[in-house]
């Protein structure tokens, strides 16, 4: 049981301190504490078996000692008695530690404790080594760029804490796309129900953030500027500093929310605006190495679901019917050259005409065959293209990100194109995929770190690049 | 207490501070169709120069259109999401009745606000509306209401629009929502 330490608890403290360090009744004034320091105390059958005792400062914590009795050790009372000072605080945590205690060094760095600094022969013949933990960061993200109305709080960049995503597809769906005016009607109507029903899954409150994450580009503009205005209405109320972020920044730092993107890397970007293949050197250090000459993936998918008759959106529509059908239909091979670029109108056309000539013979359109040979020839060309790059750059690790990453035929493609060259390959989690304000959160974090923060002067830019 | 009046329905931002109803300040500022770059600003800069924080303000009142569809929503957002993270009251009127009251119109009158191709409008008497916000073309409107006294002047009095709204409930920052009154293309 962990717990405040009371006076009766002093004599234990001090036993138990001196069991360890002989000198320790003198070097601490455990009978008289100053009201900045405090001690919890780890009991067992209400014996005292270990405690943590602390300076709490305004900016950080001290720990001054950790002292867990010997048969008593490897029975996680120091992890205890740390998750409880973490629980409590949201603070930059300090120590220092003999460099000969290699377990407590170990324990610490678990703890996500970094050195910072060595205090020569600080014991007399040994040194101390000061580690430091820095406090956990919570942002909070908010997307609204096109029909999606999203909140959420990502903590130090790659952990999901809540995440409020409200689509308005049910409605859109209705007029074959997405409407515009009804999107920017939807959020304004929404977002602070999305705010409610967010805090509703979490103990932390607005005032625990560090910083306010949003969307300002690319996208629909009249959306755009409605999260633009609630996140900068939020960071003013709150007094924490804006970061705008972009799009399809975030498509790619979802990424993060598998595990922590190591660099440099090759990217496959695909959503409804953007085919492109980056190579990605460092955080938001982006080398373009190829993209569409004409559509991009998604709005290739969308049109030619369109001329199949298919629901609003194409994406899902043709991969439901591609796993019904069989690759009958012949279609051409594009792009198949030594370059990184893409295209996909001559095989938009090819369908279009296809569709054309199959009428004029009075002959009907399997439309599950052709939605298989479709996608095949088009996620076969993001897998040249791809196997190329990785072979041009020689990359060890490739992610994918963006709205039609959440396409199954194209991750198990992808999945067998990383195993075939043995490379680590990252692609985001299905609820990822799709705009949520979680991915906004998580691009946010090394923008952050480096405190790009934003002015309330803004604007909101419906097609901004990011590279 | 304390009250901040946020207008972005035209090609102004007007954002105004009143004391128990009397106005403190008023600003005005233009902003062709880049109300983004100006309304928290200026909401932050009219407080910093009467020595307030956001933390005093007890009370908004935002005209929720009809006008500018983008504009409105701006005002609208930020009314509602500063009355919703501050708990404090917030108050809708429509641009035209928020025209009207500073007008004191007693005689039948229209009031009207002209955007681009036509015409926000209703008709007042004793400064209640007797007719209901419509919107018609250009063409429309001078074709049937040419011989009407037309107030189109835009000027807001922003402590007549407060003692108007006195006692008028607060509304729940959730249900607050912009009034277009013009159709859009795809709902007709």
């Amino acid at each position: 049981m962990i717990s405040t330490y009371q006076s009766k608890d002093i004599k234990d403290i001090i036993d138990l301190g001196v069991e360890l360090n002989p000198k320790f009744k003198e070097l601490f004034n455990i009978n008289n504490l100053p009201e900045y320091e405090n001690i919890i105390v780890y009991k067992e059958k209400n014996k005292l078996v270990g405690f943590l005792h602390y300076l709490n400062n305004i900016e950080y914590i001290e720990i001054i000692n950790l002292i867990v009795s010997k048969e008593k050790r490897n029975n996680h009372i120091a992890s205890f008695l740390i998750n409880n000072l973490l629980e409590n605080f949201n603070k930059k945590i300090i120590l220092e530690v003999k460099e000969s205690n290699l377990s407590a060094i170990n324990l610490y760095k678990k703890f996500s404790f970094n050195t910072i600094n060595i205090r020569k022969n600080y014991y007399g013949n040994e040194s101390g080594i000061v580690m430091e933990r820095n406090k956990d960061i919570y942002i909070l993200g908010v997307e609204s760029s096109c029909d999606e109305t999203s909140i959420s709080i990502v903590k130090n960049g790659n952990i999901d804490i809540a995440t409020t995503v409200l689509t308005q597809i049910d409605t859109h769906v209705n007029y074959g796309g997405v409407v515009p005016e009804i999107a920017s009607r939807m959020h304004t109507e929404n977002f602070t129900l999305v705010l409610e029903d967010l805090f509703n899954k979490t103990a932390l409150k607005l005032e625990d953030m560090d910083a306010i994450a949003v969307t300002y580009a690319p996208g629909l503009l009249g959306s755009l500027l409605v999260g633009l205005e609630f996140a900068k209405t939020i960071s003013f109320v709150y007094n924490k500093p804006l970061i705008k972020v972009h799009h399809i920044a975030g498509h790619i730092y979802s990424n993060n929310l598998n595990e922590p993107m190591e660099f440099p890397l090759l990217a496959l970007i695909v959503s409804g605006g953007h085919t492109e293949l980056v190579l990605i050197d460092g955080d938001y250090i982006f080398n373009v190495l190829g993209s569409t000459l004409d559509d991009a993936i998604g709005e290739v998918y969308d049109k030619v679901a369109k001329v199949l008759d298919l629901p609003y959106p194409g994406g899902p529509s043709i991969e439901k019917r591609a796993l019904e059908g069989k690759d009958t239909y012949k279609l051409p091979i594009v792009m198949n050259n030594d370059e990184l670029n893409f295209s996909f109108s001559g095989l938009k056309s090819a369908v279009i005409n296809l569709i054309h000539n199959e009428k004029q013979k009075g002959n009907i359109i399997n439309k599950n065959d052709l939605a298989t040979s479709f996608q095949k020839a088009a996620i076969d060309q993001l897998v040249r293209k791809t196997r190329l790059a990785i072979k041009k750059t020689n990359s060890k690790r490739l992610i994918i990100a963006g709205g039609v990453s959440a396409n199954n035929f194209l991750r198990a493609e992808m999945k067998k194109l990383a195993e075939e060259n043995n490379i680590k390959l990252s692609i985001p989690k299905m609820k990822y995929c799709t705009d949520n304000a979680t991915m906004i959160a998580a691009a946010a974090y090394p923008l952050f770190l480096k405190k790009e923060f934003s002015n309330y002067n803004i604007n909101a830019e419906s097609s901004k690049r990011l590279y | 207490m304390n009250t901040l009046f946020i207008s972005t329905y035209n090609y102004l931002i007007t954002i105004g501070l009143l004391k128990n109803n009397k106005k403190i300040a008023i600003k005005e500022i233009k902003s062709d169709k880049s109300h983004s770059i100006f309304l928290i600003p200026s909401i932050e800069s009219i407080l910093k120069e009467n020595n307030l924080d956001i933390h005093n303000i007890n009370e908004i009142i935002v005209i929720n259109g009809p006008g500018s569809f983008t504009g409105v929503r701006l005002g609208v957002i930020v009314a509602k999401t500063l009355a919703y993270t501050l708990k404090i009251n917030i108050k809708t009127i429509t641009s035209i009745d928020a025209l009207a009251i500073s007008n004191n119109i007693l005689k039948r009158k229209i009031v009207s606000i002209k955007d681009n191709k036509g015409v926000y409008f209703a008709i007042y008497k004793n400064n209640k509306n007797i007719s209901q916000i419509k919107y018609l073309s250009k063409e429309e409107f001078d074709n049937n209401y040419i011989n009407e006294i037309n107030i189109d002047n835009g000027v807001l009095d922003i402590e007549k629009i407060a003692l108007f709204l006195k006692d008028f409930d607060t509304l729940n920052p959730h249900n607050v929502k912009p009034i277009y009154v013009k159709e859009i293309e795809v709902l007709k």
